[in-house]
């Protein structure tokens, strides 16, 4: 039924964290996202692992306690690798996030980040990497241009119309369909912080009443569910 | 008081003092070296006048002459008293002046001729009074020179010697522990501000550095709470994802969630105001407010909405200010969250852009716990809140103030009209 145009199944990601914990919730989430992965827990053993596999994507912590991950960006610059990068980092630095994008990184999350959020940095990463020229996604029968903030059908000529944050919380949910969004995570995705949680849920409530409303109008096949008030999972019907 | 003008006048005193008691003696010794001095002429007057009168027997001097200071009374020889001297002050009448003036009399008896008689002799002599404004004028004048000099001296002792005190004192006074100039305290000749500017230097340096470490404390623990934060949430995540998850199970969760994130908030929210606190910021990029406020007003489109709340938006000037992009835009978010949450039902606000100042004006929200007025000097300050809302930290307009210091910007509250006016100064 999920026809997505990239597949996960193929992705190879380099996982770099050396807090244990964080680790294994960093495999789950590939695993359940469908990824081939590979674990590391310190400088030696990724660049190691660098040297001998390729990967679409590596998750790097800069914090490691054999080194600084910022090494392996000049190992992998050094051999010429075009890696996609995301440096998970504790240090919310300017200084930290150029210097990492200048040796090459393609994004920079800051701790604590959401699982959506990653999810959504590795397919920007990977659709960057493998489908430059066609960036259209499909999920059930819709039919989403990103560059255009477009949503159809199957009726082509009619676009189904979306107000931008609308918008943004259906891509949103699309791109985690495997997983529940928590509310706060959708919320903060949306608004930041300038709004307050309890307001913001309110607004997300109303917001994704009339997703569900204008997608059912334009015929979808796809199910916005709220588990217990808790999170959001979309779903093809 | 000024130290200077204390211990002058405290010396004043004790000079005052000092001068009383020597007025009093000078005045009494004054008047006994007078008394002797008039005693000894009365008694040389007498010894002369009676060795002229033994040679000259026939000298007429029992008559009363008023041209001559001296009177014989004859007495009996009973009354005689052999070698009786007696001096008295005494009044006599000068009809010249209209008025008695003071005189000595020296009263003895004195054996002439086989006569026995009674001598009285009078002298004129100093007045108290004269005496009295003599040293009131001297000494009094003595004094007067005496506080004039010490007026004047201590002026330039004052701008002098205390020159350096007081640049010490202004250096302290501008200093502050977040710009990290340890100030140059001046080298005197003197001993005791020496010792003052080396103990402030010592004081100064050794808080420095109490400052930094906490400084520090505060931003690496912030920082090591990121990666357990990361967990927690990450694997609550994973946890709503859980299929057959019970209701109950939910509601924990969702409690469970809702700390999490006021912890990541205020985390974020430490980390960001240590980070503008050791400058990690550029403040040599354009900025675009009126493109700020713009992006800005989406977010608070909701809360808009929500409370009916009429915007006005008057962009006078479209000219970047300098400033850092990035802290700028919280600042204004800050402010414009501000105006939104902690508006009415049916409420306005007001955002104007200047080329030199952003105004925002709103109308205040009115509770039973919030009245209109807010508490100026606290607003500003960490953790205070006037409302109860548990979701905010009472952080927001701290950090507005904050950025606006860094930026050499003035952030300044008030009231005008019922509404609540904040207006940052950007020159």
């Amino acid at each position: 039924m999920c026809q997505l145009k990239y597949q996960n199944k193929h992705m190879k990601l380099l996982i770099v964290e050396d807090n244990q914990e964080l680790l294994h919730s960093l495999e789950d989430f590939a695993s359940k996202e469908g990824f081939i992965y590979d674990s590391a827990a310190g400088l030696t053993d990724a660049i190691d692992r660098i040297a001998l596999f390729e990967y679409d994507c590596i998750i790097l912590d800069i914090n490691l306690p054999d080194g600084s991950g910022f090494d392996l960006l000049k190992t992998l610059y050094f051999k010429g690798k075009t890696n996609g990068v995301i440096i998970l980092s504790a240090r919310d630095s300017l200084d930290d996030k150029l210097k990492g994008l200048e040796l090459g990184a393609d994004d920079y999350l800051t701790k604590p980040f959401y699982f959506s959020e990653l999810n959504a940095r590795i397919k920007a990463v990977i659709r960057r990497k493998q489908f430059k020229t066609n960036k259209i996604v499909n999920f059930a029968n819709l039919i989403i241009e990103p560059d255009q903030y477009l949503v159809w059908t199957e009726d082509l000529e009619n676009p189904i119309s979306l107000t931008k944050k609308e918008y943004a919380i259906l891509t949103h949910l699309i791109n985690n369909h495997k997983r529940v969004i928590s509310k706060v995570s959708l919320a903060e995705y949306i608004w930041g912080d300038f709004v307050d949680e309890a307001q913001s849920f309110d607004f997300l409530f109303s917001q994704i009443r009339n997703l569900k409303r204008k997608l059912k109008n334009a015929g979808a096949n796809v199910e916005i569910t709220n588990i217990y008030g808790v999170g959001y999972q979309i779903k093809s019907r | 008081m000024k130290l200077l003008t204390y211990t002058s006048r405290l010396q004043l005193i004790f000079l005052l003092a000092i001068f009383a008691i020597f007025s009093v003696l000078f005045y009494l010794i004054l008047s006994w070296m007078v008394l002797q001095n008039v005693d000894e002429v009365l008694f040389n007057r007498k010894i002369n006048l009676l060795a002229y009168l033994n040679q000259k027997p026939d000298a007429p001097f029992k008559g009363d002459n008023p041209l001559d200071d001296f009177t014989f009374y004859a007495v009996e020889e009973s009354e005689f008293q052999e070698k009786h001297e007696l001096y008295k002050d005494t009044l006599i009448y000068e009809p010249v002046d209209d008025e008695l003036d003071e005189y000595r009399k020296l009263t003895t008896y004195v054996r002439l001729h086989g006569d026995f008689y009674r001598l009285e002799i009078v002298k004129p002599h100093l007045e108290g009074e004269e005496m009295i404004a003599t040293i009131a004028i001297t000494l009094g004048g003595l004094f007067l020179v005496l506080t004039i000099s010490f007026y004047f001296s201590q002026r330039i002792i004052s701008r002098n010697i205390w020159k350096p005190f007081f640049s010490l004192l202004e250096q302290l006074r501008q200093f502050r522990f977040d710009t990290q100039k340890i100030p140059q305290f001046p080298k005197t000749s003197i001993d005791e501000f020496n010792k003052l500017s080396e103990s402030l230097h010592e004081l100064v340096q050794k808080n420095t550095v109490v400052f930094n470490s906490q400084k520090q404390f505060i931003e690496n623990a912030s920082h090591e709470m990121q990666t357990p934060l990361s967990v927690i949430q990450v694997r609550l995540e994973e946890l709503i994802g859980q299929a057959g998850l019970t209701k109950e199970q939910s509601r924990i969760i969702e409690g469970i969630i809702h700390s999490t994130q006021r912890l990541k908030k205020l985390n974020k929210t430490l980390l960001l105001l240590s980070k503008i606190e050791n400058r990690q910021f550029l403040f040599d990029e354009k900025v675009d407010l009126s493109e700020i406020i713009d992006q800005s007003m989406e977010y608070f489109e909701e809360l808009k909405e929500g409370k009916n709340i009429s915007l006005t938006i008057n962009i006078k000037s479209k000219i970047p200010i300098k400033g850092n992009i990035s802290l700028t835009e919280i600042l204004v978010q800050n402010l414009l969250k501000n105006a939104f949450v902690h508006n009415e039902a049916n409420g306005r606000v007001t955002i104007n852009l200047e080329s030199d100042k952003l105004t925002i004006m709103n109308t205040g929200e009115r509770t039973e716990y919030n009245n209109q007025s807010l508490d100026r000097d606290r607003l500003f300050s960490r953790f205070y809140k006037k409302s109860r809302n548990p979701d905010t930290w009472g952080l927001g307009l701290a950090i507005a103030l904050k950025i606006a210091e860094t930026s050499s910007w003035e952030l300044h509250y008030r009231e005008e009209s019922g509404q609540h006016v904040f207006e940052v100064n950007f020159r």
